[in-house]
């Protein structure tokens, strides 16, 4: 079991990596970053299974939804857009 | 073999089901939760996706919401059982507010998740590793495969409900 869910993660995580790596538009790289964040997060408490790594793996996740929400407000108010 | 991948495709459509209802009951789809949602929700409408599905797809981006609430006590139960869980929701509580989101759908998708997980793992034989393999499935199909299609299916649902 261990080894099938830690494939199915670093796959995940990889082919997350390259469409990010591929995609143009910068906002829309973050869908992608995220779903590579989730799955390095899973990565991380499978293979270290201490009870310090439930932080580590929170602090890392929380961090990186930080960082995407700075990098998304910032660039909003750099190029304002009305929608109709 | 086999089995394991059918008990990974349950807790994948579980985990989908729990995040998705969290979310929408949150109103994820409509309020911006952070001020970085609305930027990536925008975006989304221009490369043809919909704007409630977009809002929703920024806010799980943008802060810790039910989604990550389900990866991370799954990730605390296999490490320390229902404790982890508890410490996971702790955790995510503090995330959200450190990223400025005001709700409670991280804390409720932590909760769901510890109380779903253990019902499952005591009843019906599932182990915690098979949720975060199917969570981060679930965040895949929603946002790793098609973003405009994903974005319109949520739309939709939220405007039917």
């Amino acid at each position: 079991m261990f080894e099938l869910v830690a494939t199915i993660c670093a796959t995940i995580a990889i082919y997350a990596a390259l469409r990010a790596v591929l995609e143009k538009n910068i906002l829309l790289k973050l869908p992608f970053i995220n779903v590579m964040n989730f799955a390095v997060a899973g990565v991380v408490a499978l293979i270290l299974p201490h009870p310090l790594t439930i932080i580590a793996t929170i602090a890392y996740f929380v961090g990186a939804t930080l960082e995407a929400n700075a990098i998304a407000s910032t660039l909003s108010r750099l190029a304002p857009e009305v929608i109709p | 073999m086999i089995l394991e991948l059918a008990y990974i495709t349950a807790a994948a459509i579980i985990s989908l089901i729990l995040f998705v209802t969290l979310d929408i009951f949150w109103k994820l789809p409509m309020e911006m939760g952070v001020s970085g949602a609305d930027a990536v929700s925008r975006e989304i409408v221009a490369a043809g996706g919909d704007r409630n599905g977009g809002l929703m797809i920024g806010n799980i981006i943008c802060s810790p919401d039910a989604s990550a609430g389900i990866l991370l006590a799954a990730c605390g139960y296999w490490i320390c059982g229902i404790l982890g869980g508890i410490t996971a929701t702790i955790l995510v509580f503090v995330g959200a507010r450190i990223c400025a989101d005001k709700g409670f759908a991280g804390i409720s998708g932590t909760i769901f998740a510890t109380l779903t997980i253990w019902a499952l793992n005591v009843f019906a034989g599932f182990t915690p590793e098979s949720f975060i393999a199917g969570m981060i499935i679930a965040i895949f199909l929603l946002q790793g495969v098609s973003i405009s299609h994903t974005s319109h299916i949520i739309g939709n649902i939220w405007r039917k409900i």
